[in-house]
């Protein structure tokens, strides 16, 4: 029986590796970008919802509500082209885990308001569906942040970050 | 540390001062922009009173208004009995139920705080924008 040459597993490996690094870096980045989106077209409504939480001192809710859009979209566009790809799942982590005590904080103090997560909908109320959510969505992070151990996913950045190395 | 770990860090700031400067920017460029810091905290000049003395006093609570500034929720927790609910989220609706015109001169205390919303101070400045001299905050603690 002709056995499978070890050089041939390990590139189906890497590939396996490489196309899970993707889905990964292609859902969690463009989950960020929608739930951005609708923050940044409707600032005021997003401030509010910040308020609902009680969990922001007044002098900083301004402040929160004009840049945590920003770090959502820019999250998802880091991830989705491949750049600090490591640096973003942490800072992705940090919102996820913050979303989830903040949910979770309010459901056992008997709040019910718009979450504001995705728009403005019905069923964008509190529950325990949206911790479950953001839990699966850590565990996704967290893989991908075990995963990827490069700076930049494209061989072209990654190209040129090395000659640029090289060079000093 | 280690040479990975200072990339991270590096990259972390890179990250959030992309994120920072893009949200500055964009924010500036808004017709509907909201200010950095709240607009009552650059106007904070109001006279305060502590709630035991404001209570201790009763000519206070004969010849004024007393407001609550807080959503209704809190107010209906816990509230003074003889202030009235003026959620400030609602400004326009309970300044025209409450303050009719020519009532600028009516003292006015405003009481209500909670983490996330000064609205004693939010309270204040809108009514000092719409001309009411006399304005003071109750202290609660």
């Amino acid at each position: 029986m002709n056995s499978i040459p070890k050089a041939v597993i390990s590139s189906h490996r890497v590939l396996r590796r490489t196309t899970i690094i993707i889905l990964l870096r292609f859902w969690l980045g463009g989950l960020f970008i929608y739930a951005s989106l609708h923050k940044i077209r409707d600032l005021g409504q997003f401030r509010d919802a910040i308020v609902n939480y009680e969990i922001v001192p007044h002098w900083l809710i301004n402040i929160t509500a004009i840049v945590l859009p920003w770090v959502e979209f820019w999250i998802g566009m880091f991830l989705i082209l491949g750049i600090f790809v490591r640096s973003c799942v942490i800072i992705q982590g940090l919102l996820l885990i913050t979303f989830i005590l903040a949910i979770a904080l309010n459901i056992t103090r008997g709040n019910e308001f718009y979450c504001g997560c995705f728009g403005n909908d019905n069923s964008s109320g509190m529950n325990y569906r949206h911790i479950v959510f953001n839990a699966l969505w850590l565990s996704m992070a967290i893989m991908l942040f075990i995963l990827e151990r490069r700076r930049f996913s494209h061989r072209i950045l990654r190209g040129f970050y090395c000659r640029k190395q090289e060079k000093i | 540390m280690s040479s990975k770990c200072k990339r991270i860090v590096i990259d972390l700031l890179i990250v959030l001062a992309i994120c920072t400067s893009s949200a500055i920017a964009v924010n500036e460029l808004r017709a509907d922009k909201i200010p950095l810091l709240p607009a009552y905290l650059k106007n904070n000049f109001y006279q305060t009173v502590s709630l035991q003395e404001f209570l201790k006093d009763e000519s206070f609570m004969s010849h004024c208004l007393l407001f609550d500034a807080r959503p209704h929720m809190y107010y209906a927790k816990d509230s003074l009995t003889v202030a009235k609910n003026f959620p400030v989220t609602d400004f326009d609706f309970f300044y025209h139920l409450y303050l009719p015109e020519g009532s600028s001169d009516t003292p006015i205390f405003v009481y209500g705080r909670t983490l996330s919303r000064a609205c004693d101070l939010e309270l204040a400045h809108r009514l000092s924008l719409k001309g009411h001299k006399h304005i003071v905050i109750v202290e609660n603690e």
